[in-house]
């Protein structure tokens, strides 16, 4: 007789591969409880993908990268986070070039979701730093993430959403496109940023000063007005401190 | 770089301090009148994500043709205009 | 105040905070509020907060693999008592199952032989769990579709002897017993004599679906469907065996409006009053 872990094994090695005759009768399932249900997983963290490509197309894909990818982690809020670089990969990616964008989007939207709590920063001591603030780093809020793309994806994820009109996504306006996505309070917001504020938050967060990242945000436009980006910033709360070194 | 130096004098704090005003008055606090604003939207599906059923069961390896899913149904062109698969320029 | 909880569901958190009906717990799977960078914020862990000052908990995991042959992981094992330590639940339950190997984790609960090694493989993951939450937990029968050759002991008698060993609860799904007892064979009346009677803290009842798998009729614990008549009848059977034993009407597929849900629940609780006197409170009406 196998072993307990022969037959644990030899389950794992049987679902994840695809054909071959089932350790044990009824094993089958198992098997197609565990893929359909990773799929539904995937499609719930990835809604506007399953619209996009239909849901055959989708499954497919769901359960091909299962096979290749399958959980580290019982909990699956975050199962398929390497599923828009593998996507990117495959050949429907090629036919919809966007498709691995929007995969990425929708990735950090998800993140964004579940991140932990974390109260916005205090006006009050901000402004209490005075030209201090030259030195000070800046917290971004932990549901933060940043993604770029040539495609109009923000228009693409919002066309998708289940209440959004009939009007369609030209493909060929809007592209180049810099995304904020944080959830500061309760609801996800998925901000587009002009390239300069995109390049100011970026060095913010990376730790960097308050006029490297003003210079870094005028190289890429030489009209960047610091007063008025960092003013939409403040108001969707998208920092959590500043501290002095 | 001439633009960097002169607006450099005026100082980060001030700039900052009216950033700060402004964004203030921008934004208004919400009214937490509705319980959506206070505990947000629980997205369907994502805290249902795995159960100690078989619900799955059944439905899920109908099709395990590696080649099947590369078809892209047409349903996928209805929200997509412009049809071209090169980036707008930058 | 009945007996029975109900699951709680996305769709269903905003008009149970809002009404307030009469349950005796709500119910959560613990991995839907659990994950190493993420799972501590956002809006799940918001209507949960919110709704745990309203109702008692249970806290029930599916993923941590008691019946697995690897060590447990204790990085989840640290999720779970920090789940635990937040949120204060009534009962804390798992499976006598398995789906983490070498690693990766399959998303359902699969069986285990029942042997007398196995035993002792998940008498000592049951220990190291309770040490861990510092509390006892609850261990549920899993639903049976396959059988192994080598198994040679009862499952009753196992979950009967792992409750003896580590002084863990049982958590009895009556319509396991039911689906089991028609895919694999088993007794489900000598099944519930076989338990001791003063173990068994906490009941769940859930419909399933026939199916035909490979030209076997096989009964699906699907979740997805009013829970039968022949189910009810059992847990009539339990409650006179266990006692009026706090009950889950779970639901986890086809999920129905929440007026749907109260109504089972009375059901479950009319089953009680019969049994045992009392009333069933008005909110449980649909």
């Amino acid at each position: 007789m196998p072993t307990l872990l022969e037959r644990q094994r030899g389950l794992r090695d049987w679902v994840l591969a695809a054909g071959g005759a089932p350790p044990l009768a009824n094993a089958g399932l198992h098997r197609d409880n565990i893929l359909g249900g990773l799929a539904t997983v995937l499609a719930a963290s990835f809604p506007v993908l399953h619209r996009l490509v239909g849901e055959a197309c989708f499954t497919g894909l769901a359960q091909a990268y299962v096979r290749h990818q399958p959980p580290r982690e019982a909990p699956l809020s975050r199962y398929g986070t390497g599923f828009p670089a593998w996507l990117a990969g495959q050949e429907v990616a090629r036919q919809l070039p966007y498709l691995a964008d929007v995969a990425r989007l929708e990735a950090a939207w998800t993140h964004a979701y579940h991140a932990p709590e974390a109260d916005p920063l205090d006006p009050a001591a901000l402004t209490a730093l005075g030209d201090a603030v030259e030195d000070a780093a800046w917290r971004l809020h932990p549901s933060h993430r940043f993604i770029t793309s040539p495609w109009p994806v923000d228009r693409i994820w919002r066309a998708n959403q289940p209440d959004a009109g009939d009007g369609a996504v030209d493909l060929g306006t809007d592209g180049d496109t810099h995304l904020l996505v944080v959830r500061p309070a309760a609801e996800v917001l998925l901000i587009r940023l002009r390239p300069g504020a995109f390049a100011l938050l970026m060095a913010l967060g990376a730790g960097l000063s308050l006029s490297t990242a003003w210079n870094n945000a005028l190289a890429l436009d030489a009209d960047f007005d610091l007063e008025h980006e960092l003013t939409g910033l403040l108001a969707v709360q998208v920092f959590t401190g500043v501290e002095l070194p | 770089m001439q633009t960097t130096i002169t607006t450099r004098r005026l100082g980060l704090g001030l700039i900052v301090a009216t950033a700060v005003a402004g964004a203030t008055l921008a934004a208004a606090p919400a009214k937490a009148a509705d319980m959506e604003k206070c505990y947000g939207v629980v997205k369907a599906g994502h805290n249902d994500c795995k159960t100690d059923s078989n619900s799955c069961a059944g439905h899920a390896t109908k099709d395990r043709d590696p080649g099947a899913f590369i078809a892209v149904p047409a349903g996928t062109c209805a929200k997509i205009a412009g049809g071209s698969t090169e980036p707008a320029k930058k | 105040m009945g007996i029975t909880g109900i699951g709680l569901k996305a769709r269903h958190t905003a008009e149970l905070l809002a009404g307030r009906p009469g349950l005796r717990f709500l119910e959560v799977h613990a991995e839907n509020y659990m994950g190493a960078a993420m799972g501590s914020g956002g809006p799940a862990h918001r209507w949960l907060t919110a709704l745990r000052a309203l109702y008692p908990l249970s806290i029930h995991g599916v993923g941590l693999s008691l019946g697995g042959a690897e060590p447990l992981d204790t990085d989840h094992l640290a999720d779970l008592a920090a789940l635990v330590e937040r949120y204060q639940p009534e009962w804390v339950s798992e499976h006598l199952a398995w789906c983490r190997i070498d690693g990766t984790y399959l998303n359902d609960l699969l069986p285990i032989p029942y042997t007398t090694a196995s035993l002792s493989l998940v008498a000592d993951h049951i220990d190291q769990t309770q040490t861990a939450l510092r509390r006892r937990i609850l261990v549920e029968n899993p639903s049976s579709y396959m059988a192994f050759p080598e198994s040679d002991w009862p499952e009753a008698a196992f979950l009967a002897e792992l409750a003896r060993r580590t002084g863990c609860g049982i958590l009895l799904d009556v319509n396991n017993i039911h689906v089991s007892a028609h895919n694999v064979g088993l007794d489900a009346g000598a099944y519930l004599a076989a338990l001791p009677a003063n173990a068994v803290e906490e009941i769940h009842v859930a419909g399933h679906e026939p199916v035909t798998h490979e030209g076997r009729a096989v009964l699906l614990d699907t979740h997805g469907a009013p829970v039968t008549a022949a189910v009810w009848d059992l847990y009539r059977q339990a409650l006179t065996r266990f006692g009026p034993v706090p009950t889950l009407v779970e639901r986890d597929a086809n999920i129905p409006p929440l007026a749907e849900l109260l109504a089972e629940a009375a059901t479950a609780d009319g089953i009680a009053v019969t049994l045992f006197g009392g009333e069933v409170p008005d909110a449980h009406a649909a």
